[in-house]
C-alpha cells in the first residue's frame, strides 16, 4: 500500500490509498452477501473450562466405582482423590488462562509428579515437594513393593502404601488423558477410554469381573463426558473435511490409546509378575494368565531375588520343597487340578486315605516370608502337616499337594512330616507295569496335540531299554545330554515354557528349562508306558547358620523349579531330573558317564539306549534328597545372574528417559509453532476456505512471526499500525506486510464481496519471515526457532 | 468515487487556501460537515473560529446565515417569528436564521441557555415548529458553533447535555510564525472571503454526504466503537462518559473519515482518527483527576481498548 499516494489525514492517521475502490462498483448490497460459512479452522466456540473440569472430576470419580469392588475399604480414596484433584485443578487453571493444549498436558503430567510426590513420598523429596534421585529410589521401592503385595494378595487388597502410589498413578494419567482429549482434542469419545482404563484394574483382578455398580457408573460416566462436552463446548466442528494438522491429531490420538492401554499394565505390576498362578492375582480360577511352568521361568529370571521361605529339617538336608503337580497336559498351557480336593488335613495323615510309606519320617519346619501362593512347600512325600490350623485347607489325594484358598501366608510358620519313597535302581527296575486302566490312565494320557518330535524322540531314546526303569534313565540322561539349559532364550525366541505350545519348539531347538524339560520328559514317559506327571515347587539350596547353631535353608524366586515325577509299581512317584541345568541327579538315576572330573567339561556323546552305570549304595536306601549335595548356587542362580550383569542398569535407563523427556519437552514449542505455521500456509491455500478465513490465517501468521522476533504488538493497536510498526523494521518486506495487512482489513471490516480474493501469498509470508531472520541477530534467530514467543500468546 | 474525492479535495484546498496553517482543523470541519454533524469551535477570540465557519460555508454552495449571539439574544431571533401580515389579514412565518444550509452561531455561549437551546434544539430535530406548525430545516444542515473558553467574561457554559449534540470539538490555537506571516501577507489586500467562489452546489454536497452515509461499518468496528465508548463510562478519571448518541456520532464521523481516505469501508483507524475530537468534549473530568485533559483520557483509552479483526472475537 503506497501510502506517500494518500493525502495527509488529520489527527495523524496514515492516509490508506484508494485502491481502486469506488462507491459504484462496490456498493455494501447486503442482498448480495453469502449466508455466513460456519467458521471452520478459526477457533472453535469458547468452552466453559470449569464446568467440563467439574464434569472430568465426576467422571474419572464415577470410573474409580468400579475400582471399589477391587479394594478393600476406603483407604486409597484420600490419596487417590488428592492427586486427580490437584491435577484437575492445575489443569483447569492453565486452561482459564489459554495456556496452549499441548502445554496443559505437560503441565498436568508435572501436576502428577507433584501430587505423587507430595501424597507418597514427601519424605524423600526437597522439601516435601521437589522430587530428588532419593525420591525416585522411593518410588521404585514402593513400585516393587505394590508388585509383590498385588502378587501375593488376592482382591480386594488391603491397604498398602505401595498399591496406593500406583492406583493414584493410574488415576492420575488417566485423568490427564482424559484432560487433554475431552478439552484438549476436544474428542468427548476418546476421553471415554480413559474411564475403560479405570475399569481394566476390577477387570483383571476380580474373578467376577466388574460389578454391576462399576459398570453402571462407567456407563453413566461415559454418557455425562458426551452429554457434557456438547452442553459446554467441547466439541469439535461439523467440518468432516480433511483439515491440515490431521495427521498430527491422528497421531497424538494413537498416541494416546497406546499410551492408556501400555501404561495400564505398567502401573499395575501385580499382574504381568509373579509366581505361580494359583499364587497370584489371578486368584485360584483357571481364568487367564501364567501357568506354573512359565511361572517358574519368570521367577528364575527375575533380576532381584525375593525370599518366598525358609525351613530347618529334622535330617539337616536341604529337601526338593513340593508344591503342586501338574497332569493334564491337554491344555496349551498346563494348570494344576484344583477340583476333586479333600476338605481339611486329617485325611492326609490317615494311612488309609494317604497310603504313602511313612518310613524315615523327616519333619521340616517351614517359616514364611515373602510367600504368596496357594500351595504348601513340602518335601515329597508329606503325611502330616501342623501348625497352620484346620480351617480352609484342602489336599489332593493324587499329588499330596496341599491347598488353601487364602494366599496371605508371609510371616506364618508351620510343620510338615514326609517320607521320601524307597526309591532304588533295583526296586524301579524290577516294578510291575503299571496298570493302565485303573487310577493311573490320567498320567499315561497323551494329548493328540504332542509333537512328533516328542515320540520320536522317545523311541529313539529308550530303543534297546528292557524295563520301564531303563528308559527312565534313558530319557532323563537323553535330555540332559542333547540338550542345553538356558533361562531366557525361549522367552526370546516365543516359546517360554508353559505347556503343550512351547513343546514343538523346544524339541528342535533343544534349548529350554526345567519348564521345558519336565513336561518334555514326563510326555515320553507317556509315550513309552510310563505314568509320569510334572512337579512343581523349589530346588534345595545351600544352608546357612540360623540362630540356634542349625541349618537353615533359605529358598527364592531363583530357586524355581519344575521337574518330572515317574511312578514306578510299589516304589511310588519318583522324581528324575532331566534339566541339564541342575548338575546332579538322583543318586538312584545316575547321570551316564558321570565320572568324577567329566561332568564339568566333557560332553561325552551319550548314545540313547546306553546302559546306565550301577548305583554304588544300591541297599542303604538313601531318599534323593539326602543323597542330593546341597547346590551351592544353581545354575539357574547363575544364569540369572549373569543375566543381570548384562542388563543396562536402572538409572541409566531412567537417565536416558529422562533425557529423551527433556530432548522432546524442548522440542515441543518449535513443533507447535511448525505445526501452527503449516496449518495456516495450508488454510490460506485452501480453496474451500472463506476469503476471510485465508486472510486471518495469513494475518495471524504474520503476527506470530513478528512475535516470535521480539514484537510485541499491542492489542489496541490496529493491524495497519501493528503492520507499520513490523515493516518499519524490514523495510524490504514492506509490500508482503501490506499486502497481508490489507487482506485483513478487508477481510474483517469490508462490505461482504463474494468476489473478493486475499492478494497476499505464502511467498509473502517467505518474505517476511527471511527477511525477519536475516536482521535478527544469533540469540533471536535461537528464540524465534526454539522458543517461539508466539506460542505462549494466544 | 473519483467525483467524491475531486470535490472534497476541492473543499479542503479552498479552505486551506484561506485558513493558513491549519490542515487538520479544516479537515475535522469538513469530517463533521460530511458526517452529516454539527461542529463545535472553541478558543479565545481572534484565532480564525469564525474564518473556518465562514470558509466551510463558501467553499460549498447553499444558504449560510450567521447569528452572532449575545446576552439578549432570544429564541425567536434564531428559529424565526410569525408575524401578522396586514395586507392578507393573516398570520405568516418570518423563518429566521436557521433555515440555511449553514448556520454559523458565533459566540454560542454568550447568548443566555434559553437561546443556546432554541438552537440546539433545532440541531437535534432538523426542525422548528412555531405557533403549532412544523417547519424542516435545509437539507444538509450544519452547524457550526463557536465558543469562548468558559473562563473568558460574559460567557454561559454550555450544558453537557447541549454539548453532546456537537459532533465534534476542536480548537484552532494559534498559527506558527511562517502561517502567520503568510496570513499578514495574504489578509493585506482585503479579506480573502470576498472572492471565495463555492467549489461545490448544495446538491453535490448531499451527494457527499449520502455518499458516506452509504459507507460500510463491520461488526467489528462498531464492537470497537462500543467498547470505547463503555470505556469512558468506567474511567476512573472520569465522572460522565460518551453517551449512546457520542457512538453514534462516532461511527458517523468515522465513515466520513474512511471516506476522505478513499475507502468504501470503515476501519478501526478511522475511528481512533476521530475519537479525540469526537469524544472529548463530552467527557466531565473528575475534580480529583490531576492535570489529566479529556482529551489524554481519550487517548489513553484508545491505547488501552483491544481493536477486534474478527466479528465477536478479540485480535489474535
Amino acid at each position: 500500500m503506497s501510502h506517500s499516494a494518500a493525502p495527509a489525514t488529520p489527527w495523524g492517521s496514515p492516509g490508506p490509498a484508494g485502491r481502486a475502490e469506488s462507491p459504484e462498483s462496490t456498493p455494501a448490497a447486503p442482498g448480495n452477501s453469502r449466508p455466513p460459512e460456519p467458521p471452520r479452522h478459526q477457533r472453535a466456540p469458547r468452552m466453559a473450562v470449569l464446568p467440563l473440569h467439574a464434569l472430568l472430576l465426576a467422571s474419572v470419580a464415577l470410573g474409580c466405582v468400579g475400582m471399589a469392588g477391587a479394594l478393600a475399604g476406603f483407604w486409597w480414596v484420600l490419596p487417590v482423590a488428592v492427586t486427580v484433584v490437584i491435577v484437575v485443578l492445575v489443569t483447569a487453571a492453565a486452561r482459564w488462562l489459554r495456556v496452549p493444549s499441548a502445554l496443559v498436558t505437560v503441565l498436568g503430567l508435572a501436576a502428577l509428579i507433584l501430587a505423587l510426590t507430595v501424597v507418597h513420598v514427601s519424605d524423600h523429596a526437597l522439601l516435601g515437594f521437589i522430587p530428588t534421585p532419593g525420591t525416585l529410589d522411593a518410588v521404585g521401592s514402593l513400585w516393587s513393593e505394590s508388585g509383590s503385595f498385588v502378587a501375593r494378595q488376592s482382591a480386594p487388597y488391603g491397604h498398602n502404601a505401595g498399591l496406593a502410589l500406583v492406583l493414584s498413578a493410574l488415576v492420575g494419567l488417566v485423568t490427564v488423558f482424559m484432560e487433554t482429549a475431552l478439552l484438549g482434542l476436544r474428542m468427548a469419545g476418546l476421553a471415554c477410554v480413559g474411564i475403560l482404563a479405570l475399569l481394566v484394574v476390577p477387570a483383571l483382578t476380580l474373578p467376577g469381573s466388574v460389578s454391576i455398580w462399576g459398570l453402571g457408573a462407567a456407563i453413566l460416566a461415559a454418557l455425562a463426558l458426551l452429554a457434557g462436552s456438547r452442553v459446554w463446548g467441547a466439541t469439535r466442528l461439523q467440518h468432516i473435511a480433511p483439515t491440515p494438522g490431521g495427521l498430527p491429531r491422528a497421531l497424538l490420538v494413537i498416541a494416546g490409546v497406546l499410551a492408556v492401554s501400555l501404561l495400564v499394565p505398567t502401573v499395575m505390576p501385580g499382574f504381568f509378575s509373579g509366581a505361580f498362578p494359583q499364587g497370584s492375582s489371578f486368584n485360584s480360577e483357571r481364568a487367564a494368565g501364567v501357568g506354573p511352568l512359565r511361572a517358574v521361568g519368570q521367577d528364575l529370571r527375575e533380576s532381584e531375588r525375593v525370599q518366598r521361605f525358609s525351613y530347618t529339617t529334622s535330617d539337616g538336608q536341604p529337601k526338593y520343597m513340593r508344591l503342586m503337580s501338574l497332569s493334564d497336559f491337554s491344555q496349551p498351557e498346563f494348570f494344576p487340578q484344583t477340583d476333586n480336593l479333600e476338605e481339611g488335613l486329617d485325611g492326609l495323615a490317615d494311612p488309609e486315605t494317604n497310603p504313602v510309606s511313612r518310613e524315615n519320617p523327616v519333619t521340616t519346619k517351614v517359616t514364611f516370608e515373602d510367600y504368596n501362593e496357594h500351595w504348601l512347600p513340602a518335601p515329597y512325600a508329606p503325611t502330616e502337616f501342623t501348625g497352620i490350623g484346620d480351617e480352609g485347607w484342602s489336599w489332593n489325594p493324587r499329588d499330596l499337594s496341599v491347598f488353601s484358598a487364602g494366599s496371605e501366608m508371609s510371616g506364618g510358620t508351620f510343620t510338615v512330616t514326609s517320607s521320601a519313597p524307597r526309591a532304588t535302581p533295583d526296586a524301579m527296575r524290577s516294578a510291575a507295569p503299571s496298570d493302565t486302566n485303573g487310577d493311573l490312565a490320567d498320567y499315561l494320557r497323551v494329548p493328540d496335540e504332542t509333537p512328533e518330535l516328542i515320540s520320536s524322540a522317545a523311541r529313539q531314546l529308550t530303543e534297546g531299554a528292557g524295563n520301564d526303569y531303563d528308559r527312565a534313565l534313558a530319557l532323563q540322561n537323553g535330555l540332559r545330554h542333547n540338550f542345553q539349559y538356558d533361562v531366557n532364550a525361549p522367552l526370546a525366541q516365543g516359546y517360554d515354557a508353559g505347556g503343550m505350545d512351547s513343546m514343538g519348539q523346544f524339541m528342535e531347538t533343544r534349548t529350554g528349562y526345567a519348564g521345558h524339560f519336565a513336561p518334555a520328559m514326563a510326555l515320553m514317559a507317556r509315550e513309552v508306558g510310563i505314568p509320569s506327571r510334572v512337579a512343581v515347587g523349589y530346588l534345595p539350596t545351600t544352608p546357612v547358620s540360623d540362630s540356634r547353631g542349625g541349618e537353615l535353608f533359605q529358598v527364592g524366586t531363583g530357586d524355581a523349579h519344575a521337574w518330572p515325577e515317574l511312578y514306578f509299581e510299589g516304589v511310588g512317584w519318583v522324581r528324575f531330573e532331566p534339566t541339564p541345568g541342575i548338575p546332579t541327579t538322583p543318586e538312584y538315576a545316575p547321570e551316564s558317564g558321570n565320572e568324577p572330573g567329566q561332568d564339568a567339561s566333557g560332553q561325552p556323546d551319550q548314545t540313547p539306549g546306553q546302559e546306565p552305570s550301577q548305583p554304588q549304595e544300591p541297599t542303604s536306601g538313601p531318599t534323593d534328597e539326602q543323597s542330593q549335595p546341597p547346590a551351592p548356587a544353581t545354575p539357574e542362580q547363575a544364569q540369572e545372574e549373569s543375566g543381570t550383569a548384562f542388563m543396562i542398569p536402572l538409572w541409566v535407563l531412567v537417565l536416558g528417559g529422562v533425557l529423551l523427556l527433556l530432548v522432546l519437552l524442548a522440542a515441543v514449542p518449535r513443533l507447535i509453532r511448525g505445526h501452527r505455521r503449516r496449518a495456516r500456509l495450508a488454510d490460506m491455500a485452501d480453496a474451500s476456505l472463506s476469503p476471510r478465513e485465508r486472510a486471518n490465517a495469513a494475518w495471524g501468521e504474520l503476527e506470530d512471526l513478528s512475535v516470535d522476533h521480539g514484537g510485541s504488538p499491542k492489542a489496541s493497536d490496529t493491524p495497519r499500525v501493528r503492520a507499520r510498526h513490523m515493516a518499519a523494521g524490514i523495510p524490504a518486506a514492506s509490500e508482503a506486510v501490506d499486502r497481508i495487512v490489507s487482506d485483513v482489513e478487508h477481510a474483517s471490516y469490508a462490505a461482504p464481496d463474494a468476489s473478493w480474493k486475499p492478494s497476499a501469498s505464502a511467498a509473502d509470508l517467505g518474505t517476511v519471515r527471511d527477511e525477519l531472520m536475516r536482521r535478527a541477530d544469533r540469540g533471536q534467530k535461537f528464540r524465534a526457532t526454539w522458543w517461539p514467543a508466539s506460542i505462549f500468546r494466544r | 468515487m473519483e467525483q467524491f474525492s475531486t470535490h472534497t479535495r476541492a473543499i479542503l484546498d479552498r479552505m486551506n487556501s484561506v485558513i493558513d496553517g491549519k490542515p487538520t482543523e479544516t479537515r475535522t470541519a469538513l469530517t463533521v460537515l460530511l458526517a452529516g454533524g454539527h461542529l463545535l469551535v472553541e478558543d479565545v477570540p481572534g484565532v480564525g473560529k469564525t474564518m473556518l465557519a465562514r470558509t466551510l460555508a463558501g467553499a460549498i454552495g447553499g444558504t449560510v446565515s450567521r447569528i452572532q449571539f449575545t446576552p439578549d439574544l432570544l429564541p425567536t431571533d434564531i428559529t424565526g417569528v410569525s408575524v401578522y401580515d396586514q395586507v392578507r389579514r393573516e398570520f405568516e412565518f418570518k423563518p429566521g436564521p436557521v433555515f440555511a444550509n449553514l448556520v454559523i452561531g458565533d459566540e454560542i455561549n454568550r447568548a443566555s441557555a434559553k437561546t443556546q437551546s432554541a438552537l440546539l434544539e433545532a440541531m437535534a430535530e432538523s426542525q422548528v415548529t412555531a405557533d403549532g406548525t412544523t417547519y424542516q430545516l435545509a437539507t444538509p444542515f450544519m452547524v457550526v458553533a463557536t465558543q469562548n473558553p468558559v473562563e473568558m467574561d460574559g460567557t454561559f457554559p454550555l450544558p453537557e447535555a447541549q454539548r453532546d449534540r456537537f459532533t465534534a470539538r476542536i480548537s484552532m490555537g494559534y498559527p506558527d510564525a511562517d502561517a502567520e506571516v503568510h496570513m499578514l501577507a495574504g489578509h493585506g489586500s482585503g479579506s480573502p472571503l470576498k472572492d471565495l467562489q463555492p467549489v461545490v452546489d448544495i446538491h453535490q454536497a448531499t451527494q457527499l454526504v449520502d455518499h458516506v452515509r452509504s459507507l460500510h461499518v463491520s461488526t467489528a468496528v462498531r464492537r470497537y466503537i462500543v467498547s470505547l465508548c463503555q470505556a469512558t463510562r468506567t474511567h476512573p478519571h472520569l465522572r460522565l462518559g460518551a453517551s449512546p448518541r457520542a457512538a453514534l456520532q462516532m461511527q458517523a464521523a468515522a465513515r466520513a473519515e474512511a471516506a476522505l481516505a478513499g475507502r468504501n469501508h470503515v476501519l478501526p483507524d478511522d475511528v481512533k482518527a476521530i475519537a479525540v475530537p469526537v469524544l472529548a468534549h463530552r467527557l466531565l473530568l473528575e475534580r480529583r483527576s490531576g492535570t489529566d485533559s479529556a482529551q489524554d483520557v481519550v487517548r489513553a483509552i484508545l491505547d488501552d481498548v483491544r481493536v477486534p479483526t474478527e466479528d465477536g472475537a478479540g485480535s489474535r
